[in-house]
């Protein structure tokens, strides 16, 4: 075997000795307490997730929770995308239009998206319109930031060279610009994803909701299923984990040239 | 000779931090058609500046750069080819090559395009790597692909900003010929900045000296030498002592 891989290999077990020592601890502590309300069993967590299409709690499927919360999670991100992507652009683009927009943004930025969420109820009302208000809330500004960073990092040069061979301005946008940010673009959306799939949960525990990972999680807290829950953090870590896989493949995959100068 | 673009009193002044700084004050020169004309002259003096400006690519100046009718009454078309070779390293060689000629500006069909640019793949060597990213290139290769890249749009003039400076002297030497022979096959004229005595020898027919900034012409050299030179060649090396002196001269001035 190639030394490299056999380097690889190694680095993966080291995560995997830390994952198998926290199980481990967690077990030993829930054998030790031996309290289904404070610390549930393994066993008890992973009989959750091995019949992920049976009802849960008398209530949908963990696979049917997981596809209510994707779903919004998409949805809200594609419109954040398509709104934050071309004002990205813009503000990256032109000064003029950065210095009427900038100070509005720095300070909407900070607001951590569930402080809207009251806002969001008194105007959408209680239930999936407003969790996707506040999905597109965080979603947005991760987006936004980098799109402008990508154009800022577009070389100058680029510029001149199409401007050299006569590009009219759009042509300078379209050919140079765009494509020059779009692993900035990319890394935002990969960042947002992250921050939506975080904002939706949080949004779902919240009154109003009546299905999703959130609201799953929440629920089982009320009936004091602490299995149920453990069983939903993990489904939300590997969900999380392997949206950002993707992206990742994705910029290795379309972005080799970034760096490369 | 004929003049393709003439250069009068150009002024040029930039304010960087409150400081407001003179670079040119008032340059002027012709340019001859199909003559390879050299702009040397201590750093910091303007020599890129002056290329920016006859490009378009600067705005903010003062003075008068004219184009005059050449062949068919048209007006001359520039190329410019940066000291980095400024490669959009999303596209491939071929698809760099074609850039200028996907604009709207170029009123190319796609055929005639294509053709065009396997062309000047052969031309310049890079048949094998139509498909390879700039990253995959060689620093020689990358510049020629800038090269072939300037070269699609069939300029008259083209400009060129140091643009071997990154080079080793082998692939240096190497493009210099191939410039040399591209000029002759299809007769253009080049004005190249350069800060390499030896290199405007070995390729000038003129070489502009500009004084240290606030610069201005300050000498005219005539290269009097058949292609192709030889750098070992006595008459060579007496034209090149010639600018070098001046150079070094203006050096020294520099520092008193």
């Amino acid at each position: 075997m190639a030394p490299i891989q056999n380097y690889r290999i190694r680095e993966c077990l080291k995560g995997f000795a830390i994952i198998i020592l926290l199980l481990a601890s967690w077990e030993a502590a829930a054998l030790i307490i031996q309290n289904n309300y404070i610390l549930p069993q393994l066993s008890a967590i992973f009989d959750v997730l091995i019949h992920p299409f049976e009802p849960v709690l008398g209530g949908d499927s963990l696979i049917s929770d997981t596809y209510v919360s994707l779903a919004e999670v998409m949805s809200g991100f594609l419109c954040a995308a398509a709104l934050a992507i071309p004002v990205g652009l813009l503000i990256g683009w032109s000064k003029e239009v950065r210095s009427y927009l900038n100070p509005v943004i720095q300070i909407l930025r900070p607001v951590p998206p569930i402080a809207w969420m009251p806002f969001a109820i008194a105007w959408f009302g209680i239930g999936s319109n407003s969790i996707l208000f506040i999905i597109m809330v965080g979603a947005f500004f991760p987006i936004l930031i980098n799109t402008t960073d990508g154009v800022n990092s577009v070389r100058r040069q680029w510029i001149d060279v199409s401007r050299m061979l006569h590009a009219t301005q759009f042509e300078i946008i379209k050919t140079v610009v765009v494509p020059g940010a779009l692993p900035g673009i990319w890394t935002g959306l990969r960042v947002s994803f992250g921050v939506a799939w975080m904002c939706v949960v949080a949004a779902e525990m919240l009154p109003g909701a009546s299905a999703g990972l959130g609201f799953i999680i929440m629920y089982a807290y009320n009936l004091g299923q602490l299995q149920v829950i453990g069983a939903g953090v993990i489904i939300i870590g590997l969900i999380g984990l392997c949206a950002d896989m993707i992206f990742r493949m994705g910029q290795k995959r379309f972005f080799a040239w970034q760096g490369s100068e | 000779m004929k003049p393709v673009l003439s250069l009068e009193n150009i002024k040029k002044t930039y304010t960087e931090d409150g400081v407001t700084c003179n670079t040119l004050s008032g340059v002027s020169f012709d340019v001859f058609q199909s003559e390879i004309l050299c702009i040397m002259g201590p750093s910091g003096c303007g020599k890129s500046t002056l290329l920016r400006i006859i490009e378009k690519l600067d705005s903010e100046y003062n003075g008068s750069v004219c184009k005059h009718q050449i062949k068919d009454g048209k007006s001359p078309k520039n190329a410019m080819i940066f000291q980095e070779h400024a490669l959009f390293p999303w596209l491939t060689v071929f698809d760099n090559i074609i850039y200028g000629l996907r604009l709207k500006a170029e009123d190319v069909s796609e055929d005639e395009a294509v053709s065009r640019v396997n062309s000047l793949l052969s031309i310049t060597r890079l048949d094998k790597f139509s498909d390879s990213y700039p990253r995959q290139l060689s620093g020689g290769m990358k510049q020629r692909v800038s090269v072939a890249r300037a070269l699609a749009i069939r300029p008259d003039i083209l400009l060129m900003d140091e643009p071997f400076s990154a080079l080793d002297p082998f692939t240096r030497r190497e493009l210099q010929d191939e410039i040399l022979r591209i000029r002759t096959e299809m007769d253009m004229t080049i004005v190249l900045v350069t800060h390499n005595p030896e290199e405007a020898v070995y390729l000038a027919d003129r070489v502009i000296m500009l004084s240290e900034r606030p610069s201005s012409v300050s000498k005219i050299i005539q290269v009097c030498l058949p292609y192709p030179r030889n750098p070992a060649d006595p008459g060579f090396l007496a034209v090149r002592e010639e600018i070098s002196g001046m150079v070094r001269k203006q050096n020294t001035e520099n520092s008193v």
